[in-house]
């Protein structure tokens, strides 16, 4: 039976999505104390940290505390955590010193290019890793499975950053067909085609690289649960009758995995996020990913809980968006 | 697979064949002269004074846009900007200036000696984080060109340091700004030199500067100084293209492969040596302990095994060779001798055990405490092997320069290995030497070697400053406030057709860079 959107949520549901929703807001806001206070209790002194130079001069006392008020890294720990939280309630994320910027105009700037590789990313994990999965369970034990599984059980022991490097060695390097990172060439085109052309060819390395990291586990998800549905009676029912090919992959495994597959997305997406962060600094890649990696080297406290905050944010709504799905769709069976 | 697959899987091909070509050809309009240096570090803020990032670039950045009152010649000495002549009095407690008039800031506004007179003002009360103004006493502006500075005390190193470093600021845009490190208009960036800031990407790291018209100062080389980030990996392969000009930081490892790719490769030592400082209130107050060190370390080996031939010997008199004061006969030399600094330590009161052949302190065996960061761990390490084969024990800790900068001499450590620059004026002996900073040596002694740099900071005659500084070094690499190790190089790598070149003492302040303004200036 497949219920209407919306009707079919019953008030129980709408009340469960309601807990999942302030779950997750009670979740963001312990985040982002968190995100104000660790930073703050790194050892050494941020201001030390932003004015590391050799030709630094001695600062007096009076300067320093004028240039911490300056800065904003004025006052006791609970002060300065106070003000974070008080400004990121007004919408305001802050002010980043080092770049010299608003964390907001940083963040709009580097998102769309993390985005950008997800995108690319999603379509290529979810297709080998689910194709490949059904075809491995479709007859488990049969020589495509052993072949299949034998080989991602070896894809599975590398560690991501391993293949991410791989991938950059093979296709850069060794064999130069794509570039070695960036997001754009150093003269972008200005037509807009072969513009949109050079991006795809830098996103597509790093997009290889995050999507490899979740291909593995896709397939060994899918695989199983396929593996399952062969043993099912309406499967070899249908075996029986002839279906086969196209049409028993996608209605008699397809629509049955498709419960487990958005399930495993809601996870996924906080792995893709934190798998960007290795995949942009090892490409070069302007995302997210880098701008948080050298926040944390450079103590810069706003952009750090800025980039934590918005990403915090995207997950924990994707996370709920994809839970009520699997809900809606393990309701239909 | 189903014949509905196979459309896609066509057009997936054919996306993948298309992505995988290279580009036709890049967009490069002849008539525009550019420039093109890529780095492979990150955002280097914005070039204003208040908003550039830490270090040298984020400096020379600004200094692309903003001019100072003393300018540089192609061999470093000091040459007219801003001000087209100074005059320091006999006593060395005033200096007359005299505006260049022709100069203009970059929204057409006439620059004063009222812009001068604000800018000291302003920066008394917003400090610019490389100058002090401590020692300025008043500033008069004695007509619109001409004005006069009156210092507390004679400073041999004021033009050199204050008038060479300081940026000067437009009066009528940060009048008025009570928070200039978060004053980020385009306004802020209106300065007086020959370039202005014209697109900055932050996220790609990425600068375009634009030559300013009618520049006061000379004729600009090019129309459009492209700064982009790039590994040197790639920077030498576009380069190879023609895309990319100057690699303004190509490590050593990368010479050759930038010379195979026709590459004319620039070194120069980065004046910034590695040091090996001590705890000067515990074990190595004794300058036996010091001494001993630079016997016991074959410093060559060092350069060998951590550095492979990317660094020189430093100058163990605290100035280096590319100082204009340095003076190298006057400098002790400690070459690798055991027996001089066994004999040494003995004389500090450790003894050696016969059986172990391992050193100790009253019965005690010495472990020597170690810090450093992570850049020096290798060098760190065969410290240790060199200091663990004499019998001398070493812990090693890399810290987080956050960290770092925390520990204190005594109760976290007895040495600690970290680069310092010595490059700029010598008056900044006084703080780099005997100040307490984490990354100052905090030198006390007998008070001799204070007295001469102390002496030669307020010496004005040339000679005299000379002398002195040829006794401080000397007397510097008998006591060994620190140990100079070796000089680390830059290198750099550029085109046929691109100039770039090091200072001696560096940029201004004593900054180690080639790409400064005045190769983007015709001669």
């Amino acid at each position: 039976m497949r219920p209407k959107a919306g009707i079919g949520i019953s008030r129980g549901k709408a009340a469960a999505l309601l807990r999942g929703l302030l779950q997750r807001l009670a979740v963001f806001v312990f985040l982002l104390v968190l995100m104000s206070v660790l930073p703050r209790l790194l050892p050494g002194d941020a201001l030390d940290v932003l004015m590391d130079s050799d030709v630094q001069r001695d600062l007096q006392e009076s300067e320093r505390s004028a240039l911490r008020d300056q800065l904003g890294l004025g006052g006791t720990l609970i002060e300065q955590v106070g003000r974070d939280l008080m400004r990121l309630l007004r919408g305001d994320f802050g002010y980043s010193h080092l770049h010299g910027a608003p964390v907001s105009r940083l963040l709009a700037d580097a998102l769309p290019w993390t985005a950008l590789l997800i995108a690319l990313a999603t379509p290529i994990f979810l297709g080998v890793g689910v194709i490949f999965g059904i075809e491995a369970g479709r007859r488990p034990g049969a020589r495509l499975d052993r072949i299949i599984t034998t080989a991602m059980s070896l894809l599975a022991s590398v560690p991501p950053f391993v293949t991410a490097m791989a991938l950059l060695l093979c296709f850069a390097i060794l064999w130069p067909i794509l570039p070695t990172g960036g997001a754009e060439p150093l003269f972008p085109a200005e037509a807009p085609w072969p513009h949109a052309r050079e991006i795809a060819r830098h996103a597509l390395l790093p997009a290889c690289a995050l999507a490899l990291h979740e291909v593995v586990r896709y397939f060994f998800v899918v695989r199983g649960e396929a593996a399952g549905l062969s043993r099912r009676a309406f499967v070899i029912n249908a075996r029986s009758r002839g279906i086969s090919g196209w049409r028993e992959r996608r209605d008699y495994y397809g629509r049955n995995l498709l419960p487990v597959i958005c399930a495993r997305l809601s996870q996924s997406v906080a792995t893709l996020f934190t798998a960007s962060l290795f995949v942009e600094v090892i490409f070069s890649y302007p995302g997210v990913g880098s701008l948080t990696y050298q926040a944390v080297l450079d103590r810069d406290y706003a952009l750090l809980q800025g980039a934590i905050a918005v990403l915090a944010a995207l997950v924990l709504s994707l996370n709920w968006i994809f839970d009520a799905l699997t809900d809606i769709l393990a309701h239909r069976g | 697979m189903g014949h509905r697959l196979r459309p896609i899987l066509r057009a997936f091909g054919l996306c993948l064949v298309m992505a995988t070509q290279t580009p036709l050809a890049m967009a490069n309009p002849a008539e525009t002269k550019r420039l093109v240096i890529s780095n492979s570090n990150t955002d280097w803020g914005l070039a204003t004074p208040y908003l550039q990032a830490r270090g040298g670039l984020g400096y020379m950045l600004t200094h692309f846009v903003f001019d100072n009152l003393v300018g540089q010649d192609k061999s470093g000495a000091l040459a007219p900007e801003l001000a087209s002549s100074w005059q320091v009095s006999e006593d060395g407690l005033h200096v007359e200036l005299t505006l260049d008039p022709q100069a203009r800031w970059h929204d057409g506004t006439d620059i004063t000696s009222a812009d001068v007179a604000f800018t000291f003002e302003y920066m008394a009360q917003h400090p610019h984080p490389f100058v002090s103004l401590a020692n300025v006493s008043a500033i008069e502006a004695l007509s619109p060109d001409d004005l006069r500075i009156t210092l507390n005390a004679p400073d041999a190193g004021f033009v050199s340091s204050v008038l060479v470093g300081l940026p000067i600021l437009p009066q009528h845009i940060y009048r008025g700004q009570d928070n200039p490190r978060s004053f980020s208009d385009p306004r802020a960036m209106i300065g007086s030199g020959p370039y202005r800031l014209s697109n900055h990407e932050r996220a790609k790291g990425r600068y375009v500067f634009s030559a300013v018209e009618n520049y006061y100062g000379g004729t600009q080389k090019y129309d459009e100084v492209l700064i982009a980030k790039l590994q040197p990996e790639a920077a030498i392969e576009a380069a190879a293209k023609g895309q990319v000009n100057v690699i303004s930081d190509l490590p050593t490892r990368l010479v050759d492969y930038a010379k195979q790719h026709d590459l004319q490769v620039d070194m120069s030592p980065a004046g910034h040596p590695i040091k090996l400082r001590f705890d000067h209130a515990g074990l190595f107050s004794s300058v036996q302990r010091r001494q001993a060190l630079a016997f016991i370390l074959d410093r060559q080996a060092l350069i060998d095994i951590a550095y492979r031939g990317g660094a020189t010997l430093a100058s163990l008199g605290y100035l280096q060779d590319n100082s204009a004061w340095f003076n190298a006969e006057t400098v002790l030399q400690y070459n690798h001798d055991p027996d001089k600094a066994a004999a040494l330590l003995m004389r500090s009161g450790w003894s050696r055990d016969e059986a172990s052949g391992r050193w100790a302190e009253n019965g005690s065996p010495v472990t020597l405490r170690l810090i450093t960061s992570g850049r020096e761990q290798a060098l760190a390490q065969v410290i240790k092997d060199q200091l663990d084969a004499f019998g001398l024990d070493v812990s090693i800790r890399v810290l987080e320069r956050g960290a770092l900068r925390k520990m204190k001499p005594g109760e976290d450590y007895d040495l600690i290995l970290a680069g310092g620059s010595t490059l700029g004026d010598p008056v900044t002996i006084l703080e780099r030497v005997f100040g307490t900073r984490w990354n100052n040596e905090q030198y006390r002694g007998d008070g001799t070697l204070r007295q001469l740099a102390e002496a030669q900071a307020r010496a004005l005659d040339p000679d005299r400053r000379a002398a002195l500084l040829a006794k401080f070094q000397h007397l510097y690499s008998r006591e060994l406030p620190a140990i100079m190790l070796l000089n680390v190089s830059r290198t750099i790598a550029h085109d046929a057709d691109s100039k770039p070149w090091f200072f001696d003492d560096g940029l201004t302040l004593g900054i180690p860079v080639a790409t400064h303004k005045y190769m983007l200036l015709e001669e």
